[in-house]
């Protein structure tokens, strides 16, 4: 009777509970509310080193164990674990700024999340088995091949590894308390035939061993990420590498079905492009460099085409030729342009917070040129610099934009605006092969010169 | 009737009267609350200025919808059916929009024999001018990701990436 009146008087009651876990016994709060226990959830998290974290501008919470996670709000009765949706019957309630959840919340999803079981006793908990903190754990592994072999390796925590190249195979070794829990892959490749996880170790099988493999890593999450490609046939210094033979790959823009930008008496982007090409093309052998064409004629190619083309030939420098245009006819001058990264990042980190693996091939792309971008800045401000002094206007300048030929070339790559072919006087001055030759002429120069001095920057050490 | 029935008939009346000038009144106040009701809100939009070869501010006045979506549809609608931005063909109209995280996925229709864009300076200015309409004018949207006819890949945009978003 006097239990039915405090109902009536108090909907909630307050209590002091106990919760016990390995030596310590720790006092939490729980409160009543129709004949139901529910448990401080902060205290509980606190005496397991568990944080309980803010999810989504705080409209949810979520707590994190290893790789797992429980998602849950208040006055919901739906949590997400690990990705799956559960309902309980009674839900999370806020009261005096504490957080409360039920028996069931602790009993169920909580104890599935760190795989022990809770035992509850009225307004006491106990938890008898203890929580094992492992350490980072690897929990994918993605394979690609975008003109060479790139395999990501997705970890919990960031961990040290040594690398090891022997005969056909590569070998990471990683911490001995790393748990790896990664599903057999189905692999599809030129150079790899198997990829095992055999205690701390990782073991790529090659199908030859003729290869050469490049690692690095990245963050948020840690990733080891490791390119293959064929070997060179020759191995000698950079500097040797460059006199030997130094390959440009030229990319004449559109082609085919593909016209591109179209002036004002006809004049086709496709076919300047080309004839431009060709012209660099000529001009780098005579100075000694090999050039090769992405396409030699007037022909339909895909961006994945123009930039599989530059990798699977190993060139090491891209050069994107195009025309700019535009609505109004006023507008005039050259641009060059490389990547902008951060666009891709983003959708990276929104892909991993929103779990979709969708556009994951197209991330991978990215990875590809980002290794790049310091280079690639370089090669932009000399072309610029060249294209300028051919241009009586003020100069458009260097640009970035998160373009699709340029995300999976695995060299310095720009691509170069020549001029506005929609404005008359740019589209007729386009129309003299004299012209067209001094454009080749200073695109070999700032070849030349980027050949020239990001090979001393090597050679120096810098980056 | 007496003396006392007529004063009660008198009173009865004049209560009758004084009701139905209440009533009048109400009746009138809430027609005036009804037109009070239609508000309406401005926005800045975003079309290429020829003169100065940028993307130039002006704004447009619309009636405030119920909701914040109903806002945005009706804003974008609008903006559409604008014909100062060069970079918009003509049949040009919204399918469908989304929220992604802090980004709006605007899913645009593009009639089929619309020529594509022609440049990267062409298809730039296309995405930022949308960008700096919406995330502008609705600053819970801190980018915008576009979808043409309902994909990323797509013969309208041809040089810049559409699955990453843009941001003003």
């Amino acid at each position: 009777m006097q239990r039915i009146i405090l109902y009536i008087i108090f909907p909630i009651l307050a209590f002091t509970g106990t919760f016990s876990y390995e030596k310590k016994k720790v006092e939490i709060s729980v409160i009543e509310k129709e004949g139901v226990n529910y448990y401080d959830i902060k205290a509980i998290l606190d005496t397991l080193n568990l944080s309980l974290d803010q999810y989504r501008e705080g409209k949810s919470y979520q707590i994190q164990y290893l790789d797992g996670k429980l998602i849950f709000g208040i006055e919901s009765p739906f949590v997400i674990l690990n990705d799956k949706i559960q309902e309980l019957l009674k839900s999370p309630i806020l009261f005096e700024n504490k957080i409360y959840v039920p028996d069931v919340f602790i009993t169920g999803p909580l104890s599935s999340l760190l795989n022990v079981s809770f035992t509850i006793k009225g307004k006491n908990i106990s938890l008898e088995e203890r929580i094992t903190k492992t350490g980072p754990s690897l929990y994918n592994v993605e394979i690609h091949n975008v003109g060479f072999t790139k395999i990501v390796f997705y970890f919990t925590d960031s961990i040290n590894y040594f690398f090891k190249e022997s005969k056909n195979q590569i070998t990471i070794e990683m911490p001995k308390n790393i748990k790896a829990s990664v599903p057999p892959l189905k692999i599809e490749d030129p150079f790899v035939s198997s990829i095992l996880t055999k205690n701390n170790f990782l073991i790529i099988t090659l199908k030859e061993e003729d290869f050469s493999c490049s690692h690095y890593t990245l963050s948020s999450p840690f990733r080891i990420i490791l390119d293959i490609t064929k070997k060179k046939e020759k191995k000698g210094t950079f500097k040797e590498e460059l006199s030997e033979g130094y390959k440009v790959i030229i990319d004449p823009g559109h082609g085919g079905d593909d016209v591109g930008a179209i002036g004002p008496t006809g004049i086709k982007e496709k076919d300047i492009t080309l004839k431009i090409a060709q012209e660099l093309k000529k001009i780098l052998k005579e100075k000694g460099l090999i050039a090769q064409l992405t396409r030699e004629k007037d022909e339909n190619l895909s961006v994945e085409e123009r930039a599989n083309f530059a990798n699977s030939n190993k060139g090491d420098l891209f050069l994107s030729i195009h025309n700019n245009s535009f609505k109004t006819y006023n507008i005039r001058g050259s641009e060059t342009y490389y990547l902008s990264i951060e666009p891709f990042e983003e959708l990276y980190k929104e892909n991993l917070e929103a779990n979709q693996n969708t556009s994951i091939d197209l991330i991978l792309w990215d990875l590809a040129q980002s290794k790049f971008l310091k280079d690639s800045a370089y090669f932009a401000e000399l072309v610029q610099k060249e294209l300028d002094k051919l241009w009586e206007i003020p100069p458009r300048g260097v640009k970035q934009a998160p373009l699709k030929v340029l995300s999976g070339v695995t060299m310095p790559a720009v691509l170069i605006e020549i001029g506005f072919i929609s404005n008359p006087e740019e589209e007729k001055i386009m129309q003299s092969d004299e012209f067209l030759y001094k454009i080749a002429k200073s695109l070999s120069e700032a070849i030349l010169q980027f050949k020239e001095t990001a090979g001393k920057r090597w050679e120096e050490g810098e980056e | 009737m007496g003396r006392r029935g007529r004063i009660i008939f008198l009173f009865l009346l004049i209560l009758i009267f004084s009701c139905k000038k209440e009533i009048k009144e109400e009746v009138s106040i809430k027609r005036e609350e009804i037109k009070e009701e239609v508000k309406f809100k401005t926005y800045v939009i975003y079309s290429f200025d020829k003169e100065n070869g940028k993307l130039s501010p002006k704004t447009i006045t619309l009636e405030e919808k119920e909701n914040e979506l109903e806002n945005l549809k009706n804003l974008l609608q609008n903006y559409f059916s604008q014909k100062d931005n060069i970079l918009f063909p003509e049949g040009i109209s919204l399918r469908a929009l989304y929220q992604f995280n802090k980004n709006l996925v605007l899913d645009i229709s593009i009639p089929e024999n619309s020529p594509p864009l022609q440049s990267i300076k062409e298809e730039l200015e296309f995405v930022n001018s949308l960008s700096k309409t919406i995330c502008l004018n609705f600053q819970r949207y801190k980018g915008i990701n576009v979808l043409i006819n309902g994909s990323n890949e797509n013969n309208f945009i041809n040089h810049i990436a559409l699955y990453v978003s843009y941001k003003p």
